[in-house]
Order: C-alpha cells, then sequence, then structure tokens
C-alpha cells in the first residue's frame, strides 16, 4: 500500500485555455504598466525639481511591465489548465506554487461567468464554479465566449438535476 | 409607509418587544457613575468637567430614540416557507430567509437584557441571504417566552438524523443529556495565556480612571518610574508582585470560565434531531443546532491546556458561524475546557458513535520530510533572533556577542522542541466514516470531519514540497470558516491515497502512477 500509494500524482488537467487569453492578458498588463509610466512621465515633465527621480521610476516601470507582460501571460497560459468530466471540475493554477483543485459536480451551487472589457475585447470569458465552501471558488480564466457560454449551460444543467443544498 | 405595508403587517406580521429601547439604559451608566464618583470624590459637581459625561448623556437621548423607530418600523413573521424581516424608516430592508435553510437558532440575553426580560434572537443560515451579504438575521430583541416559542416553531420541522432502529429500540425522551458542567472543571480555566495578561488589567483600568477623573498621567514617565521602582525594591518584593500578578489572572480567568459555562448543559432533543447547548452567568446563551447539518467535530488543545490533560471541543457543522474562541467560547462551543477523556466521550455521544474518531490512536504520521522542513524554519526562526538581538544590542551600545549568545542558547532549543511538536501534531487517518486530520503546536486542532461531508479537494505543493514529495491536502467543506480542513506537508502519494479513500470515484479519475 505504502509503495503504490508512494507513486501516485495528479495529471494536469486536460485542456488549456484559448490561445487568445495569452494575448489579452498581454495587451491588458502593457496597458495597466503602460499608464502608470505615462503617469510618471508626466510628473517628470512637471514636478521641478523631482524630474529626474519620476524619470527614473517611469523607466523602471516601464521596463517591469515590459518583462510581466511578456513573462507571466505565457507563464498562466501554460500552467492554467481546466477540465471537466461527467461527475467533476478541475483546475490547475501557480507556476511556484502548484495548485490543483476539484469540486464534485453534485456539489456544485452556481456557475457564473465574469467578462471584463479586456475580455469584452478579445471575446473571451471567465469561468467561476462556486460551491458551498467558504475557501472560494474554483476558476477557468480566459475561455472562448461562446464556447464558455455553453460550458456554463451544460454545468447549470447538471447542477440543476442534483436534488439538495449541496452541502 | 406605504398602504401596502400596513396591508401585510395584519397577516401574521410581529412587532419586536418595545422594552428594547430601554436596553440602552446601559449607556447611561458609565457617564452618571463617572459624575457621581467625582461628586463623592471632590464633594461637588462642576458641569464644565464633565462635557464628555453631557455628551453621552445627549448621545444616549439619541440611541433611545432611533431604537424606538426601529421597534416601530421592525416586523417579522414566520410563514410556512420562510421567514421574513422588514425594517427601517427611510431605507426599507426586507430580508426573507426560506425556512429549510435555517441552520441555528440561537438566544442570547446579556444583564441588561435579563432584567428587562427579552432575547436576542439570531437565525444563521451559513450562506449569505439574497437581500442582504450576511450569513445570519437577528431579531433584537423579543420577549425571552416568545423567543422560547420561535425556536420551537422554527426548528422542529427537521427531519431526525438519529438511526431509526436506534430510536425505536430505546424509549424515547425528548431531551437525552449527553454532557453537563462539572463544577471541577474549573481547574482548567487558568490554563490560558490570559491568566498572566488578566492581572495586569487593573493596571490599565486605573490609567484610565484616573484620565477621566482628569487626573493627568504622564505615561511615558509612568512606564520609566515603574522600572526605576522595580529595580530599587528587593528581589524578594519582586517575586511577591508577580505572584500577586499571577493570583489576580487566576481569579479573573475564573471568574470569566463562570460567566461563560454557568449551568452549562448539552443536551439532545430526540423530537427534533437537534442538539442543544445552554449555559451562562450573566449573560445566558442558548444554542441550538440542526443534526442534520452536523458534519463532525473539532478537538482544539491550546498548548497549557493540553499540558493539564484538558480540550476543548467544538462542532463542525454547515451554516455554523465560526467564531473565535476566547476564553467566553465561541459558536459552537460543545463544551467548556474539560478533560480529555470527557471530550472523546462526549464527541462519540454527539456524532452517534461508539468510539471517538478523534482518538489519536489511528493517526498516522506525516514523512520526515515534514520534520526537516519544520527544523529548518527553527532554525531560520532562531537566526533572525540572534541576528535582531546582536544588532539591538550593538545600538545600545552593549555587548553583540553576549546579546548573540544568549539569544541563541534560547530560541535554539525553544525553536526546536517547537519544531519536533510540530512535526509530531501532524497526523491523518481514515476512521470509519470519518477524515481525522491533526496539526498545530500552540493550538493543536483535530478535526473529524465526516466523508460525506467534504465537497472538494485542493492540493498545493510549492517548489520546496515538490522536492521533499510532500503536498498539503485541503478537504473542502460547507463547515467551518475557512471552509477546508487541511493535512500539511503530507506524503504526496499517501495524501492522495487517503483522499481518494475518503471520497470515492471523485479523485482517482484524475490520479496517475509515477511509476508509467
Amino acid at each position: 500500500m505504502a509503495q503504490k500509494a508512494g507513486g501516485l500524482r495528479l495529471r494536469p488537467p486536460r485542456n488549456a485555455v484559448h490561445p487568445r487569453a495569452v494575448r489579452m492578458w498581454t495587451v491588458r498588463a502593457a496597458v495597466g504598466y503602460g499608464l502608470v509610466a505615462l503617469a510618471l512621465a508626466g510628473l517628470a515633465a512637471f514636478v521641478e525639481g523631482a524630474g529626474t527621480l519620476f524619470a527614473v521610476l517611469a523607466f523602471l516601470t516601464a521596463l517591469a511591465g515590459a518583462c510581466y507582460a511578456v513573462v507571466v501571460p505565457r507563464w498562466r497560459y501554460a500552467v492554467h489548465r481546466w477540465e471537466v468530466t461527467e461527475d467533476a471540475v478541475y483546475t490547475s493554477s501557480g507556476w511556484l506554487w502548484q495548485q490543483h483543485r476539484v469540486a464534485p459536480m453534485s456539489r456544485i451551487q452556481t456557475v457564473d461567468t465574469a467578462r471584463g472589457p479586456f475580455y469584452q475585447l478579445f471575446k473571451l470569458s471567465a469561468v467561476t464554479v462556486t460551491t458551498a465552501s467558504a475557501m472560494g471558488p474554483l476558476r477557468i480564466d480566459g475561455l472562448d465566449e461562446e464556447f464558455a457560454r455553453e460550458l456554463v449551460d451544460r454545468l447549470n444543467r447538471v447542477t440543476q438535476a442534483t436534488p439538495g443544498d449541496a452541502t | 409607509m406605504t398602504v401596502k405595508d400596513l396591508a401585510v403587517e395584519t397577516a401574521g406580521w410581529r412587532p419586536l418587544d418595545p422594552r428594547m429601547a430601554l436596553v440602552n439604559l446601559r449607556w447611561l451608566l458609565p457617564p452618571l457613575g463617572i459624575i457621581a464618583l467625582t461628586a463623592v470624590a471632590s464633594g461637588g459637581v462642576n458641569w464644565e468637567d464633565h462635557k464628555l459625561q453631557i455628551v453621552s448623556a445627549l448621545l444616549f437621548v439619541y440611541l433611545t430614540a432611533a431604537e424606538i423607530v426601529r421597534w416601530r418600523t421592525t416586523r417579522y413573521r414566520v410563514g410556512d416557507e420562510q421567514i421574513e424581516i422588514r425594517s427601517g424608516l427611510f431605507w426599507r430592508r426586507h430580508v426573507a430567509i426560506p425556512r429549510d435553510r435555517l441552520r441555528t437558532v440561537d438566544l442570547t440575553s446579556g444583564p441588561v437584557h435579563r432584567v428587562f426580560g427579552l432575547a436576542i434572537v439570531t437565525m444563521g443560515t451559513g450562506q449569505a441571504l439574497r437581500t442582504d451579504r450576511r450569513d445570519q438575521v437577528k431579531l433584537d430583541a423579543v420577549a425571552v417566552a416568545e423567543a422560547e416559542r420561535l425556536r420551537e416553531e422554527l426548528l422542529p420541522r427537521s427531519r431526525p438524523a438519529a438511526p431509526p432502529q436506534e430510536a425505536a429500540a430505546s424509549t424515547v425522551t425528548p431531551a437525552e443529556e449527553i454532557a453537563r458542567l462539572d463544577p471541577a472543571w474549573v481547574r482548567y480555566a487558568p490554563l490560558s495565556p490570559l491568566v498572566f495578561v488578566i492581572g495586569l488589567a487593573p493596571l490599565s483600568q486605573a490609567y484610565n480612571l484616573a484620565e477621566r477623573l482628569g487626573i493627568p498621567v504622564d505615561l511615558g514617565g509612568a512606564v520609566l518610574g515603574a522600572v526605576a521602582f522595580l529595580r530599587s525594591v528587593p528581589r524578594w518584593l519582586l517575586v511577591v508582585l508577580a505572584a500577586l500578578v499571577l493570583v489576580a489572572g487566576v481569579v479573573g480567568t475564573v471568574l470569566l470560565f463562570a460567566e461563560a459555562w454557568w449551568r452549562f448543559r448539552l443536551e439532545r432533543d430526540q423530537r427534533t434531531g437537534t442538539l442543544r447547548v445552554g449555559r451562562g452567568l450573566l449573560t445566558t446563551r442558548s444554542f441550538t443546532l440542526e443534526e442534520r447539518r452536523l458534519r463532525g467535530a473539532e478537538l482544539i488543545e491550546p498548548v497549557m491546556l493540553r499540558w493539564g490533560g484538558g480540550a476543548r471541543l467544538k462542532a463542525v457543522a454547515s451554516g455554523l458561524r465560526q467564531t473565535l474562541d476566547g476564553p467566553r467560547g465561541g459558536s459552537g462551543a460543545l463544551l467548556p475546557p474539560a478533560p480529555l477523556r470527557v471530550a472523546h466521550a462526549t464527541a462519540a455521544s454527539v456524532l452517534r458513535e461508539r468510539e471517538s474518531p478523534l482518538l489519536p490512536a489511528r493517526l498516522r504520521p506525516h514523512p520526515r520530510a515534514a520534520l526537516r522542513r519544520r527544523l529548518l524554519r527553527a532554525a531560520l526562526a532562531s537566526g533572525a533572533a540572534v541576528a535582531a538581538a546582536a544588532t539591538l544590542a550593538a545600538l545600545a551600545g552593549g555587548s553583540a556577542g553576549w546579546a548573540a549568545a544568549v539569544t541563541g542558547l534560547l530560541a535554539v532549543p525553544v525553536s526546536v522542541l517547537l519544531a519536533v511538536d510540530a512535526y509530531r501534531s501532524l497526523g491523518h487517518a481514515l476512521a470509519g466514516a470519518y477524515l481525522v486530520i491533526r496539526s498545530g503546536v500552540l493550538r493543536r486542532r483535530t478535526v473529524a470531519l465526516q466523508r460525506k461531508g467534504v465537497i472538494g479537494w485542493t492540493v498545493t505543493r510549492s517548489p520546496l514540497q515538490r522536492r521533499s514529495g510532500l503536498a498539503t491536502i485541503a478537504a473542502t467543506t460547507a463547515a467551518g470558516t475557512l471552509g477546508a480542513y487541511t493535512m500539511r506537508d503530507v506524503g504526496y502519494g499517501e495524501g492522495l491515497a487517503v483522499a481518494d479513500e475518503a471520497v470515492p470515484g471523485l479523485l482517482a479519475q484524475f490520479i496517475e502512477s509515477a511509476e508509467e
């Protein structure tokens, strides 16, 4: 038993999210950092005496933003995977602190989608699967909009067919 | 008020008890007390000195007016399907709780409430209500008799969780006592860190009082003076002072224990399938929990209590709002600090098991790598302590070497002992219908969670855990504040095997063998 148990591990969920998500995360990060860098650059131009300080800060922000926008979205795409089987939802995320989460279909309370402005621009969607646990929902972040809608419909049909209050 | 509001009021809507506005009288006590005290102390009242007290009296008038408005505008109704509460003058609120979502009904009466024969009824659902993002609703306050009646009315519909054969075999008494207070348990009351703190409380109280009476106190000077005083007095007097503080701490913790647990009684109502805890001296609390919401039990052993052979016991239940369990015991407390043996016996009868699933005999230890992680943390912590002590000593012009040596001699053994104890605390087991998990040093917690109460798994691995073949595996559940009970630093493969066995058919589809 111990030897057999010692050799077990979780396999990664079968599906990656939509490749467009990488572009969306890149643009989102670039815009976010870009705005902060621009604001700092503006301060550098207008604040007397502290111009150099703000210019350096603006440059550092732009540099950090560029690194973040290049690395993190690809990283996130590589580790964020998901799978829906007949009786469970399974997700993985995190590179250093790897997290795998499983929720049985019979214990799902609600399934929602959330779409921020960048998601809408790239026709993407984030699916949130909530159980009765206070630990928070499972998220599948960056599915194709149309695909996500069908997935949510399917999950809602299954969970509504399950009696009880899923606790 | 609109016509519609008036119309519904006739159909079974009930008001709160008007005496609730009187409860505010307690706000009037401190200012009156202080004015009386100064009058006695100085032989007269100079109103110029009492602006603060006059403001608080005005505040009392305002609060009372607000309470009267609240009484006039709040109505509740118990329907067949739901409980509804309407309240608010400008900001009308309407809360509806479906009756089958109602998990707990608690009655609380503070000293002032008891003087007026009132009780606060708290109804817990465990889920955010649709009209209101909170998970509980209060009726503050109704007459005690009405509160008791409400509880009787709200909970008996639940299906009894009792196995039918067991219920049929015994002659069913409506209320079966599971545990009651043994006055000897008061010996566990001082086994709490509070025992060191309470004895110092009079100092801060004296400071507050002096400030209110307008006696100027230079706090910094007082502290320096106290230090100088302590240095000047003989050693034996220091020992006596420390003993006095400790004695005061013991008396204080015993009083707190009595206030929280006086007349404690845990009983099961066979008819309604509920557990009921009643307790309290000045503030009486009555807590009711449906057995079908019960998902297990948790044994809590803070370190001093553990050394003294005692433990606390809490219910693990869905919809139970878990509060921090201070000396008064949080919600869900099933026992006061009590002998370990009693805690196990109570756990067994609450869970309707022959033997407590919390017993440590079955627990499997975690891999040695978990011990190495804890020892590494101990080394890092003592290293940081030594470095900090040396730096401080050097800055203060003392000997950094001495400070480092003394701190090291103290910090290294303590942190290593804590690390070893933390490792020895780690354990997990499948015991019948329960997943049992234990961890923690200063507050060791053992939880027995019903396997059918597990509603998912979260497996987390840090880079270091991956290198040493460990994982942190959390069983998510609808019970508990954090929503999960966690096996820390369990062997990766073994943890997965336990999780798979605990809830058959869920995890197996995502598990593969590493040797393929």
